[in-house]
């Protein structure tokens, strides 16, 4: 220690400066020497005892110890629908790698390996590069996905290819992967930002994340736990022994609500077309399908898709990764009249005993108001449930005068509209329910009067989802009932035991029984009186109620300056919407079909709902005749027949 | 322009200190690294690269002297702040946290300044102050939030490590200057109790840690397995050592980041109680060099800022080794000199160059 004295005494005062250490500086000063020095000892303490004491103890601890743990990462739970079918799985897949300490010569390999699968020098050396600071025992990845013919050929030339692995591993294969795209979604190489937020012994770099539909809200359940292995290797660092094992679990399984055969009902009914299609249980709300058109290629996103194929996707003007059926929002059209007609029995804003002469328009304000039946000169004297059946425009203009915009508001929030359905799914749009308050704070104006007229026929600013749709009709179908749709309906451990989900929310909708039966026996009369607007929707031997929407997606002045109606450019014709249930007695389904730019609901989204319930219903599909889509329609393809996955992954 | 007494007043001996210990540094990392694949430059070269760049950081600090430093202690506080906030927001991410912060072509870990900072920044205090009589608790609030601002932000990246350093350092300049024993009483008594606090800031695997540092048969599998493997190396080494690139633990890769925070166990194995002797002994002796510095300090602030300095070498040094023998849990913090790792290196050698700065000056009058 240096024995310096202080430098107070040669400083003296002189200069005024300070005395360097105060009295309780000092003093503290020297308890921090013996406090460094008492540190200092402890640790060669701790050493001595280590090293000297117990050091033969560790040397023959490291002689035998050859322990090394080595990563098991769990299998993904598995996605069935609901007759058991398997939807989504695990299957192997093999990477080409090099162990580094194992090739003979470099250079040698680069030429074999570039004659053998066609790996170029670059791509070697710069996975040598990204390897750098690695252990040279650890595999170097240079290839994923390969094929079987790939395969055979490192097999065969496997003993003139020193250093060369072949690793497998289980990645994901959708085995439906052109019916459930949005629904199962995929799964994408977990992030950084994701690492760094998720639990460390869960996740670690290269692992596979649900991005996507019920791979990613599902997640927690589906990715299982990871495991170790203490293994013991030999001098050069090779497995020998497993020592302590704690097993990966399994993630849990699903088993889905959704029934394929009615999916791919949905599926190739909407084929060529732009739109969503939901069906599900109107007693519980349990999906039974759910398709959004067009869709994509799971399995492109688990092989790993080309900056060209990623960019193409994403750039398609049709938008094929939007979920249409949960997240597409429309202007719900006719559709709505099942609302307007609810709340204005509810309210009393009309009786069953209410008649509304419809002479094919009404003026209102400055502006004359049209029946869609104008041209055969209006419905003549209408009560509500001719006005449901033959959709009768004039009658629920009156009706929603009579209520205003307000209380259709919140018979529309009643049955669900304007929030999101809590559909276990990622990205779900919640809608719109316009009110008073709301224009006033969105456009800075006051709500006006003519705007409620197109309001009680769905034409205002009100938006809805497909999802919507379906839950929206189901509460008249179970008779006041508002669902929260599900698509899971088991959650499995791999040994078969189920566990417990939380039980979906029902909550009551205050529409009184009787009004709910007057509106039923409109929606039945749609189907299945003369003058109904989708007599097209029968089925034989089961009784379906509904009610079509056309959604104008321009303004008729506009569609007329094209003169008839064929002439019509796709993208300014109207949306087709069709809600509907069955057997209308006992209703087991609900379907609700968005045909975007489609023509009319009656013609074009009810053919599409029919072929759901005949798939549900298990009766033998008719051919589907819609009306030719307009100029400028997007050429769809129809869905091509599920290809096994082989060796897809991870 | 340079003061003749600068070179004589110059700590050779100091120096000569830190060149033997970044000389068993550089021997033990190429060691340690040895068994790495991969191309590139070797880490053990990567590490004399850094060093003699920490040794022009190091003549740098000490011919800019404690004064002119001092001056800017208060923006540069702020800007190490400013810094930290940034890196939370736009920071790059390596190894699951956000440490790093690209300025241009240079990244940059913040979390390193701050050490140096929070100790320019106290000192600065404390010399305003200039208060003879011990402090009280309620007088220590302000310098207190001055080490708590920068020490939660680096935990929020999360780096517990450097954030725990920061505040140790602090406190090591604080009790230096002079805390009153009822109010150091007091402070010990409120930790205690911030600790549940604190542990709810802690994410998972830092807890994980813990929970296998107190009972190492939890965990067998996981972070425990870190502890094990470094103590049988340390002990396998016994009195002499296995021999240079002979230890099996380091060669067969049985330790986590040997070439980083375990570099300390693969000097151990294959040097023996003989090597780690050696270390901890240079170690201990450029602590007291600072020490002493710190007695001879011609005012206040430079005795605070060598005090300051000397414990951003001695806590890193006792709390790795104390780690890598199992008396710590595992903290991600560098054994200086001896770990590889550009900033931290630069680090330390800015803090020697603090120390060199005021022993220089003990004896120059002049006040600018």
């Amino acid at each position: 220690m240096n024995r310096t004295p202080l430098p107070k005494n040669v400083l003296g005062r002189s200069g005024g400066l300070e005395p360097s250490a105060s009295p309780p500086t000092r003093r503290a000063l020297l308890a921090a020497t013996v406090a460094v020095a008492l540190a200092f000892l402890i640790l060669l303490g701790r050493l001595w005892q280590l090293q000297l004491l117990q050091g033969e103890h560790f040397r023959k601890l490291s002689e035998t110890n050859r322990i090394r743990l080595v990563d098991l990462p769990p299998s993904r739970g598995l996605i069935f629908d609901a007759k058991g079918r398997l939807l989504a799985d695990n299957r192997p897949a093999f990477t080409l790698a090099v162990v580094p300490e194992d090739v003979a010569d470099w250079k040698v390999l680069t030429r074999r390996l570039r004659s053998l699968v066609g790996v170029t020098p670059e791509e070697i050396s710069k996975a040598r590069e990204g390897a750098e600071g690695q252990a040279p025992f650890k595999p170097i990845r240079l290839r994923s996905h390969l094929n079987r013919h790939e395969l055979a050929l490192l097999e065969t030339f496997r003993y003139e290819l020193p250093g060369v692995r072949v690793m497998v591993h289980y990645g994901r294969a959708y085995l439906s992967p052109q019916y459930t795209a949005h629904v199962i979604g995929y799964l994408g190489e977990i992030n950084q930002p994701e690492l760094a937020a998720a639990s460390r012994t869960h996740y670690r770099l290269g692992d596979y994340v649900g991005r996507y539909g019920l791979e990613k809200s599902r997640e927690s359940v589906l990715h299982g736990r990871r495991g170790a292995r203490q293994v013991e290797v030999d001098a050069v660092g090779r497995e020998i022994k497993v020592l302590n094992e704690v097993e990966a679990t399994r993630g849990l399984d699903l088993t889905l609500s959704l029934d394929l055969d009615v999916q791919k009902a949905a599926a190739e009914a909407m084929a060529g077309r732009v739109g969503g299609v939901v069906a599900l249980n109107p007693q519980n709300g349990q999906v039974y399908a759910l398709y959004s058109s067009p869709a994509f290629d799971q399995n492109a996103f688990v092989s790993g898709m080309s900056p060209e194929q990623w960019k193409a996707l994403v750039n398609d003007p049709l938008h094929p990764l939007k979920d249409r059926a949960i997240s597409g929002l429309y202007p719900p059209g006719s559709t709505y009249k099942v609302i307007t007609a609810s709340a204005g029995l509810a309210e009393k804003a009309i009786s069953t005993a209410t008649s509304f002469f419809c002479a094919g328009e009404m003026s209102f304000g400055r502006r004359s108001y049209k029946c869609w039946a104008i041209k055969k000169g209006g419905h003549g004297a209408v009560e509500i449930h001719k006005a449901i059946r033959e959709s009768c425009d004039i009658f629920f203009y009156k009706t929603g005068l009579r209520l205003g915009v307000d209380r259709l508001a919140k018979w529309a929030q009643a049955f669900g509209l304007g929030r999101p359905t809590g559909v276990s799914l990622p990205h779900e749009s919640p809608g719109l329910v316009p009110t008073s308050q709301w224009k006033k704070k969105r456009f800075k104006e006051p709500w006006q009067d003519g705007e409620t007229l197109s309001l009680a026929i769905g034409q205002s600013f009100t938006l809805v989802t497909p999802l919507q749709l379906a839950r929206m009709v189901s509460v008249i179908a179970n008779g006041g009932r508002l669902v929260t749709p599900t698509l899971v309906r088991a959650v499995t451990r791999p040994d078969g035991q189920p566990v417990p989900e939380p039980a979906p929310v029902i909550s009551r909708v205050p529409i009184p029984p009787e009004v709910r039966e007057v509106v039923h026996q409109g929606l039945v009369a749609v189907v299945n009186e003369p003058g109904g607007t989708a007599r097209r929707a029968r089925l034989p031997g089961i009784t379906v109620a509904g009610k079509t929407g056309t959604a104008q997606v321009v303004n008729l002045a506009f569609e007329k300056l094209f003169g008839k109606e064929e002439n019509v450019p796709w993208k300014y014709r109207s949306h087709a919407l069709f809600i509907s249930y069955a057997p209308a007695e006992n209703p087991r389904i609900a379907v609700a079909v968005v045909v975007e730019h489609g023509g009319h609901g009656g013609s074009d989204a009810a053919p599409v709902a029919t072929a759901v319930m005949r798939a549900f219903f298990g009766l033998p599909q008719v051919p589907i005749k819609l009306s030719p889509q307009g100029p400028g329609a997007p050429q769809l393809r129809a869905p091509a027949p599920p290809q096994p996955p082989q060796g897809s992954a991870p | 322009m340079i003061d003749r007494r600068l070179v004589t007043n110059f700590d050779w001996l100091l120096l000569m200190l830190v060149l033997a210990l970044g000389a068993c540094g550089v021997v033990n990392l190429y060691s340690a690294a040895s068994s790495f694949g991969g191309g590139g430059t070797p880490v053990y070269l990567k590490q004399i690269y850094w060093f003699g760049l920490g040794l022009l950081v190091m003549l740098a600090v000490a011919m800019v002297g404690v004064q002119r430093l001092s001056s800017v202690a208060y923006p540069l506080y702020i800007l190490v702040v400013l810094m930290l906030v940034a890196v939370l927001l736009w920071g790059r991410v390596i190894g699951g946290s956000q440490r790093w912060l690209a300025l241009g072509p240079v990244v940059v870990q913040p979390s390193e300044l701050a050490r140096l900072a929070v100790i320019l920044v106290l000192a600065q205090y404390f010399q305003r102050r200039d208060q003879n009589q011990p402090y009280r608790l309620h007088q220590l609030i302000l310098p207190l939030g001055l080490a708590l601002l920068p020490a939660l932000l680096i935990l929020k990246e999360p780096d517990l490590g450097t954030s725990l350093l920061v505040l140790l350092v602090a406190a090591s300049v604080i009790l230096v200057n002079g805390v009153r024993l009822g109010s150091l009483a007091a402070a010990g008594i409120t930790l205690l109790l911030a600790l549940p606090v604190a542990w709810h800031f802690l994410k998972d695997y830092q807890k994980r840690r813990i929970f296998s540092f107190l009972d190492p048969e939890s965990d067998p599998l996981g972070a425990a397995y870190h502890l094990i493997q470094s103590k049988i190396a340390v002990g396998s080494g016994q009195f002499t050592g296995k021999g240079f690139l002979s230890g099996t633990q380091s060669q067969l890769h049985f330790l986590p980041e040997q070439h980083t925070d375990f570099a300390f166990s693969v000097l151990a194995e294959e040097w023996g109680f003989l090597g780690a002797l050696l270390v901890i002994s240079l170690l201990a002796a450029v602590v007291y060099r600072g020490l002493a510095a710190a007695y001879r300090a011609k005012d206040r602030q430079g005795l605070l800022i060598v005090a300051g300095a000397t414990a951003m070498i001695f806590w890193p040094a006792v709390i790795n080794v104390g780690m890598v023998v199992g008396l710590f849990p595992v903290v991600g913090i560098p054994l200086p000199f001896i770990s590889y790792g550009g900033s931290s290196l630069i680090t330390t050698l800015a803090a020697v160059g603090l120390i060199q700065a005021v022993s220089m000056r003990r004896f120059v009058f002049h006040r600018p």
